[in-house]
């Protein structure tokens, strides 16, 4: 539109978060993407829909978008795993109802700055599927909220992020009686990581990178249940991650990791025919990963 | 209210409010960065030294340009005439005092024009300068 403002149109991410825009994994740490920007934040989330992005000529560094994009669809919510697997991502998009998505970033002094949010509908349905199912329809009807902010550092080889991230679902009740999928009211979960890149000691401006780094995260995909909901520990996680990035050459990388995850007990009310050799559970678990990964 | 709820709401508020206090500070006191418009003649763009006066980096709008040109000034004598293109997906960039960033993949670089943080893998396209009785003049071609 001008220099300072552009329009996209048709299937593009959303700025919601850190990864769902910056995906490629030449970007992050470690080799699964943090947990909580999979369950909470579904990334990568791509939408029909038209989004304005600009930046500010008053205030440096300042840049904020505004979207109208197709919803989500509640009926294929899955229990354990947040909004994900509501995602149209223009496959079958039912355009029955919308949402608004919008964020404000700022740049600052190595910083960057972010907060943004998605409120749209969720019933995806016409108005009589709708009816019948008792969800409230209309272009927000059946509302999911979704609220994140994050910040992150880089300067002289040591890099920090941290995000924070809740998803409330205020008519959850109405789709468990419709679906039985047991959809939480509210989802809570944050992450702080630290990395230094080591071959900065030796040279400053090395265009290699070898970074240590560690990450801690917490979500609670049942924060809060409705009435007609069943409550799980087991939803309750914390990741504790440490590892290392190797970059030889811009565009590949080498990653090796260590991921010590606990979880609360399972409810067992929510296993419905018990498995007589049923293995026990461990609320504890580590895991080893290696892996290779390039961009192009 | 018990104590407990007074000292967790009462420590939210004074975090909040020092949050509050230290970015609108920070925001006060970055200025936005200097915008000059010039016309391009013969693929030349001619800028006077004098609009550094303030600040070491300078935005060059030009309307037959489809993104702005970021001048640093070096030293007195060398100046680095970068676009503001991303390498990456050809987005717009935001300069800062900093360096560059493009908000849509997260990509920046310094003000050199070198990636600092990918998925960038190129430099920024750069243009020839030369400085002249205090002009700069920056050859698009």
């Amino acid at each position: 539109m001008n220099k300072d403002i552009y329009l996209v149109t048709g299937l593009f991410t959303p700025r919601i978060g850190i990864i769902n825009e910056n995906h490629l994994p030449t970007t992050f740490n470690g080799n699964d993407r943090p947990f909580v920007e999979t369950f909470l934040i579904p990334a990568t989330w791509r939408e029909l829909g038209v989004c304005l992005y600009g930046k500010s000529n008053k205030i440096t560094g300042l840049n904020y978008s505004l979207g109208l994009v197709n919803g989500l669809n509640s009926g294929s919510f899955e229990y354990g795993t947040g909004i994900r697997e509501g995602r149209f991502e223009g496959r079958n998009a039912s355009a029955s109802n919308i949402a608004i998505t919008g964020s404000l970033l700022y740049y600052i002094n190595h910083f960057r700055i972010q907060a943004s949010g998605y409120y749209g509908g969720s019933a995806g349905l016409t108005k009589r599927e709708a009816d019948s199912l008792q969800l409230s329809y209309g272009a927000f009807g059946t509302p999911v909220m979704l609220t994140e902010a994050d910040i992150q550092y880089n300067h002289n080889g040591f890099e920090f992020r941290a995000l924070a991230t809740m998803v409330q679902i205020s008519e959850a009740d109405k789709i468990n009686l419709a679906y039985a999928n047991n959809t939480p009211n509210e989802m809570i979960g944050a992450y702080g990581e630290i990395g230094y890149n080591l071959l900065h000691l030796f040279k400053k401006d090395t265009q290699k990178n070898l970074t240590l780094f560690g990450r801690y995260e917490y979500l609670d995909l049942n924060y809060k249940i409705p009435e007609n909901g069943i409550t799980n520990d087991l939803l309750k996680k914390s990741f504790l991650i440490g590892g290392l990035t190797y970059q030889p050459i811009k565009g590949v990388t080498v990653k090796a990791d260590y991921v010590f995850r606990t979880t609360g007990e399972p409810n067992p009310a929510l296993i419905v025919n018990p498995f007589p050799q049923a293995l026990p559970y461990y609320k504890t678990n580590g895991f080893f990963n290696l892996g290779i990964g390039y961009s192009f | 209210m018990n104590r407990r709820n007074f000292i967790r709401s009462g420590c939210t508020f004074c975090a909040g409010a020092i949050g509050a206090g230290f970015i609108v500070s920070t925001m006060c006191s970055c200025a936005s960065l200097p915008i000059y418009k010039g016309t391009t003649e013969q693929n030349k763009i001619s800028i006077p030294l004098s609009n550094f006066k303030d600040s070491k980096i300078l935005i060059v709008r030009n309307n037959q340009m489809e993104f702005d040109i970021l001048l640093v000034k070096n030293s007195e004598t060398d100046v680095n005439a970068l676009l503001m293109k991303c390498s990456h997906q050809d987005n717009q960039l935001t300069a800062t005092k900093n360096g560059l960033f493009c908000s849509a993949h997260g990509s920046s670089f310094d003000l050199q024009g070198n990636v600092t943080k990918e998925p960038a893998m190129s430099p920024l396209s750069k243009f020839r300068t030369e400085i002249n009785n205090q002009i700069i003049t920056v050859f698009l071609k």
